[in-house]
């Protein structure tokens, strides 16, 4: 055997040994049970029964109930407003931390990503002991004298909800778009300064397109998990933040109809992976990776 | 800065600290504050200052159980993850071959699934192979979205390490594993440390994936979950909330702490 030969071999075994044991492991723990939940979600199934006689059942169940379609609806308008504003308050600290280097950059960068270690069940608790009818901010604005009755939509709404994501993603949306700020050379807006641009045209005409990765990044990383989000409108959404997590999760944990729940579990699947697709042809794989 | 930029630079400043104080930190010290509060009810006026919550919450056995339970899953599950994953982050960045970037796709892709679609599909999968929910489907459920935030995290850091550098220790008679252990390892040992501590941390708080394959084990998240949906048990939770919020602060602020010094050193 040649030298050479032995060193191509070497590496093809090298390769093997990295590749293989993810491979296998994400194989048999994540695409087959993806994959099951996409077959059962055509299978025969009743309260707590499941039974393997193809039908499309489920998913005329979903497409026809007006209760289901309320909670995609829903979904929707509470992820896409919540990120709308999230970007919109992230952006000013983002812009602040990146471009005009403060002194406090580093204690700022660490007040945003704290709070993220903090289990966040316990996050969403303290927001309900804050927001509640009898809650902190309530009882604190009527002592003041600023209301009269508790404000009600403070707690268990659509208000609520968007309160308590704005809460928990705010830092994944800072950082990204703190990152893709951080990289836009200076020279860059001194030429354009020099150009003869004023503020406005160098924001709108060379920062905000050059931020764009960071805003791909926090869709992804944001927008998406919002899209399945259950915890939180379980505990402050009341009925009119009823989400379609919630709808999913109690077919599995209360309703007992496993088949339904899985059918609109791949309708959020395949919306999500064609998020994502859409996301990747607009801001290109080596961007996002 | 132009003209008009330290007014510019001062709105920006203030308006930071005013939307991280009021959407951030708000609850979190309402939290706080009112764990010390004597009523059962959380809102104002106040109602004298306590301890008892706190002595409630060392008594609690099953809220230890879960704790303990938490740590110890966490960090099997850590273990497990970091080889799975500092293999793939190697096969992602550092060999060049036909599949890579589907292989790297392969890896990221549960990192975008929400978790509720994880955990629906793992019990699903769980149930068909008949394995009954115990500790040991939470751990291995864990680790599937454990192991593609380390790699991706070591892969980012050794995208910029030089591949030459590893086959040079080869020719002058490294092993493979040397080659790893005395080269390669020091340098992605930041992400490795980095990667080590967030997965730490999505384990020991992970909530969604675990309701649905937990069987009948109790996590920390799941404990507080439950006792969430009591009120006679909110000021309790309200306590060992703030125990856990001055703990985990703590030890971010030493982590960062020893890292300045690593730096300066």
């Amino acid at each position: 055997m040649t030298r050479r030969w032995r060193y191509v071999m070497s590496q093809y075994a090298a390769l093997a040994v990295n590749i293989l044991p993810p491979f296998l492991y994400l194989l048999v723990f994540f695409y087959v049970p993806m994959s099951i939940l996409l077959v059962m979600s055509f299978w025969k199934s009743g309260y707590m029964t499941l039974t393997p006689a193809f039908t499309f059942e489920n998913y005329r169940l979903f497409f026809t109930s007006p209760i289901y379609l309320r909670a995609l609806l829903n979904t929707f308008l509470i992820a896409t407003g919540t990120m709308l504003a999230l970007v919109v308050l992230s952006y000013p600290i983002a812009y602040y931390l990146a471009r005009f280097s403060p002194r406090h950059e580093r204690l700022i960068l660490f007040l945003i990503i704290i709070p993220v270690e903090i289990n966040f069940l316990i996050r969403i608790f303290a927001w309900k002991i804050a927001l509640g009818r009898n809650g902190i901010i309530n009882s604190a604005l009527m002592s003041l004298g600023v209301i009269d009755e508790p404000l009600s939509f403070l707690l268990y709404s659509k208000f609520a909800v968007a309160l308590v994501l704005v809460h928990e993603w705010l830092p994944y949306v800072v950082i990204p778009l703190y990152l893709a700020l951080k990289g836009i050379p200076q020279e860059i807006i001194d030429a354009a300064r020099s150009l003869g641009a004023n503020r406005w045209d160098v924001f709108w005409r060379i920062i905000f397109p050059l931020s764009a990765p960071g805003l791909f990044a926090s869709f992804v990383l944001v927008y998406i998990p919002m899209l399945g989000e259950f915890a939180v409108p379980t505990l402050v959404g009341g009925p009119s933040g009823y989400m379609l997590g919630n709808v999913i999760e109690s077919q599995f944990l209360s309703a007992g109809n496993w088949g339904l729940g899985s059918a609109i579990g791949f309708v959020l699947l395949t919306i999500i992976l064609i998020l994502v697709a859409l996301v990747l042809k607009v801001a290109g794989l080596e961007r996002m990776l | 800065m132009a003209r008009g930029g330290r007014a510019i630079r001062f709105a920006l400043a203030f308006y930071t600290y005013v939307v991280l104080g009021l959407l951030i930190y708000l609850p979190i010290v309402i939290l706080i504050v009112f764990s010390f509060n004597d009523s059962r009810v959380m809102s104002l006026p106040w109602s004298g200052f306590t301890l008892k919550w706190y002595r409630i919450v060392l008594q609690r056995e099953d809220l230890h159980q879960a704790i303990w339970t938490s740590l110890w899953i966490a960090t099997v599950v850590t273990l497990i993850s970091l080889v799975l994953g500092v293999l793939a982050a190697n096969a992602m960045a550092r060999y060049r071959y036909k599949g890579r970037t589907l292989f790297t796709g392969y890896v990221a892709l549960p990192f975008v699934i929400p978790w509720l679609l994880l955990g629906i599909a793992l019990l699903l999968f769980f149930n068909f192979l008949g394995i009954p929910l115990s500790a040991w489907t939470i751990i291995l459920s864990h680790v599937t979205f454990d192991t593609p935030l380390v790699a991706i995290l070591v892969a980012a850091r050794l995208h910029q390490f030089d591949p030459t550098l590893e086959d040079a220790a080869r020719d002058l008679g490294c092993t493979p594993w040397q080659a790893f252990r005395y080269v390669t390892l020091p340098i992605i040992a930041p992400a490795v440390i980095a990667a080590t501590i967030f997965a730490f941390n999505w384990s020991f708080d992970a909530f969604v994936v675990t309701h649905f394959v937990s069987g009948t084990q109790v996590t920390f998240p799941l404990w507080v979950w439950s006792a969430l949906r009591y009120p006679k048990n909110l000021p309790v939770i309200n306590a060992v909330s703030s125990i856990i919020v001055i703990v985990e602060m703590g030890l971010i602020v030493v982590a960062e702490v020893l890292r300045r010094r690593g730096e300066a050193a």
